[in-house]
């Protein structure tokens, strides 16, 4: 099997384009079966990207191409960069490829976005099957926040059930206008559980404006679709794990009020949630609006979790918008079931990501040998926090899969996974997968 | 291409980046091997340009005695970046205060990397 994978840096879409083509397609013998490609946001006109994958698709012979934008993009073989272009490029018999499907209106109607990807899965009978799958990610913008106002009306804390279906329709009105949270990936998740699916890995794409995002199917350039594939072997196994920075656990909280619909939480330990979230992060509000201004108010640094049914701790980002008495919570609707729900808050650091993602790596390679590659799809928000630094989690991949294993980071706007039918939707964490042959075990017999 | 063109290239990818006003590649001593400047310039800017080239080799001395490899200041509404590329060439990007930093300080180490591949 021949993957070649590449990154290229340029302030032209063009330039970048024609090198990635010549350092990675064009190393690969023949049309190859199929293409992940990944440009950072920076280029920003629909016609540019649109441009791009013409020239892929007509350089490399296939339209078996997805992707999307992303803040920042790396291979195992280069830095990263946040002016360019990654591509991972597939070509061989041992792992089938199917040809990528798109649904045009994912945050509007998960369910059938989960079912093209169910409709994939179904259709090959190999014994390794993963889905995997790119969305739209969250996209606010300025005014959307003022929809959310309502939500802290004296009739929303006194009237929950006519406010849950309000919070929804707001929701649903911010996914027509293309714009919203990406809590619609759970959905997707659960529908994907209740279908049989087994395995899948997902990430959003991004621009951390919030002001666009685009998925690639083919030569198409989507802005609220779901586009994806299904990776099969008989001969190859696939793993797929996740982790986040846990090791910098500061205290508890109890969200104790909140509108289920929307993720919006109206209090946090019985007082307004924005007032108490700052408190309990101990920043002013001026200073808060500084570090995280210019990333949609979401909270960076401070990571809350939350126990659900499979996991001790699930991630989710905190936003703590100025105007408003309460916090936006990306927490799926069917997690805030009780009264009062206990939280715990993670401090994110540097060492703790490179950290994480060698943990993550290492996981992913058990029962595995001779790895062929690897998937990973990485929050953008740790991208952040490690600034310069984040080519040494690449190299900590690198030192668990193996130096010759190929592999490419996504750095995203939600990650999720699949994994033996457990959903995870979880924020600032790392998520991969990696194929390779399934360990044989040979057991010594004594006569 | 000259190895000139290309580091020129590498420079003038920087300013490409939001908020980047310009980027220049010094050598320790404090001359310019090449620079790259956003078409509307400020006096403001000039002034701090000025300021890098005759500090750039107290920072440099200073960079090499605690081994950083990176360097930040906040000086005159600008965000100066001094990024070692080798041990007698040091990448400076000067942007506004709004730049995201660590997205250009990613980008700054690679494109350092591409520049020390060139000298």
């Amino acid at each position: 099997m021949q993957i070649t994978a590449g990154t290229t840096s340029h302030r032209s879409i063009n330039q970048a384009t024609k090198t990635i083509i010549k350092d990675v397609i064009d190393n690969i013998n023949g049309t190859p079966d199929f293409l992940l490609v990944a440009f950072t946001p920076n280029y920003q006109s629909k016609e540019d990207y649109e441009y791009a994958l013409a020239k892929i698709c007509e350089e490399s012979g296939t339209k078996n191409v997805i992707g999307g934008i992303f803040p920042g993009v790396a291979t195992s073989n280069e830095l990263p960069t946040t002016q360019g272009c990654s591509v991972m490029g597939f070509k061989g018999d041992e792992v089938q490829i199917q040809p990528p499907f798109d649904y045009t209106n994912v945050r509007i109607n998960p369910k059938k976005g989960a079912q093209e990807i169910k409709n994939a899965y179904k259709a090959t009978d190999k014994l390794s099957k993963l889905g995997f799958f790119l969305t739209p990610g969250p996209f606010y913008q300025t005014d959307a926040f003022e929809q959310l106002k309502v939500l802290d009306t004296f009739f929303a804390k006194k009237f929950k059930k006519m406010f849950n279906l309000i919070g929804r329709i707001i929701n649903k009105n911010m996914g027509k206008n293309g714009y919203g949270s990406t809590l619609f990936a759970d959905t997707i998740l659960k529908t994907l559980v209740e279908d049989g699916v087994k395995n899948a890995l997902g990430g959003a794409t991004i621009d951390l404006d919030m002001e666009k995002c685009y998925q690639f199917s083919g030569e198409n350039v989507f802005q609220n679709a779901l586009v994806g594939t299904i990776f099969s072997s008989d001969k190859l196994s696939f793993n797929n794990n996740w982790t986040f920075d846990k090791s910098q656990h500061s205290r508890n909280f109890f969200l104790t009020e909140f509108l289920k619909s929307s993720g919006y939480v109206q209090k946090i330990n019985k007082k307004p949630a924005n007032e108490a979230f700052l408190e309990l992060i101990d920043i002013s509000r001026d200073l808060y609006d500084e570090a995280f201004g210019k990333l949609s108010y979401a909270s960076l640094l401070y990571l809350s979790a939350l126990e659900n049914e499979y996991e001790d701790y699930v991630p989710f980002v905190s936003v703590c918008h100025p105007i408003l008495d309460g916090v936006i919570a990306t927490v799926p609707e069917k997690s805030l079931c009780n009264d009062n729900i206990k939280a715990d808050f993670f401090t994110q650091s540097g060492t703790g990501i490179q950290k994480s993602a060698f943990e993550c790596a290492n996981n992913l390679i058990q029962g595995l040998t001779d790895l062929r590659f690897g998937i990973f799809i990485n929050c953008s928000n740790r991208l952040l926090i490690a600034g310069d630094k984040i080519d040494k989690e690449n190299k900590l991949i690198e030192q668990a899969l193996g130096e010759d294993v190929p592999f490419i980071t996504l750095y995203s706007g939600g990650e999720f996974s699949l994994i033996n039918q457990k959903p995870i939707y979880s924020a600032v964490s790392i998520h991969g997968f990696v194929a390779g042959e399934p360990t044989v075990n040979t057991k010594n017999v004594v006569f | 291409m000259s190895y000139i063109q290309g580091i020129s290239s590498e420079l003038e990818d920087l300013i490409f980046l939001e908020d980047v006003e310009a980027s220049m590649l010094f050598r320790i001593d404090g001359n310019v091997v090449e620079s790259c400047f956003n078409k509307k310039y400020s006096q403001e800017l000039l002034r701090t340009v000025q300021w890098c080239k005759a500090n750039v080799e107290k920072v440099s001395l200073e960079m090499r005695s605690n081994n950083l490899n990176k360097v930040t200041y906040e000086l005159n509404e600008f965000c100066v970046l001094f990024f070692v590329v080798n041990s007698i060439t040091i990448l400076t990007a000067l942007a506004n205060q709004n730049v995201n930093l660590s997205l250009l300080s990613i980008e700054a180490k690679r494109k350092s990397q591409i520049i020390a591949n060139y000298l």
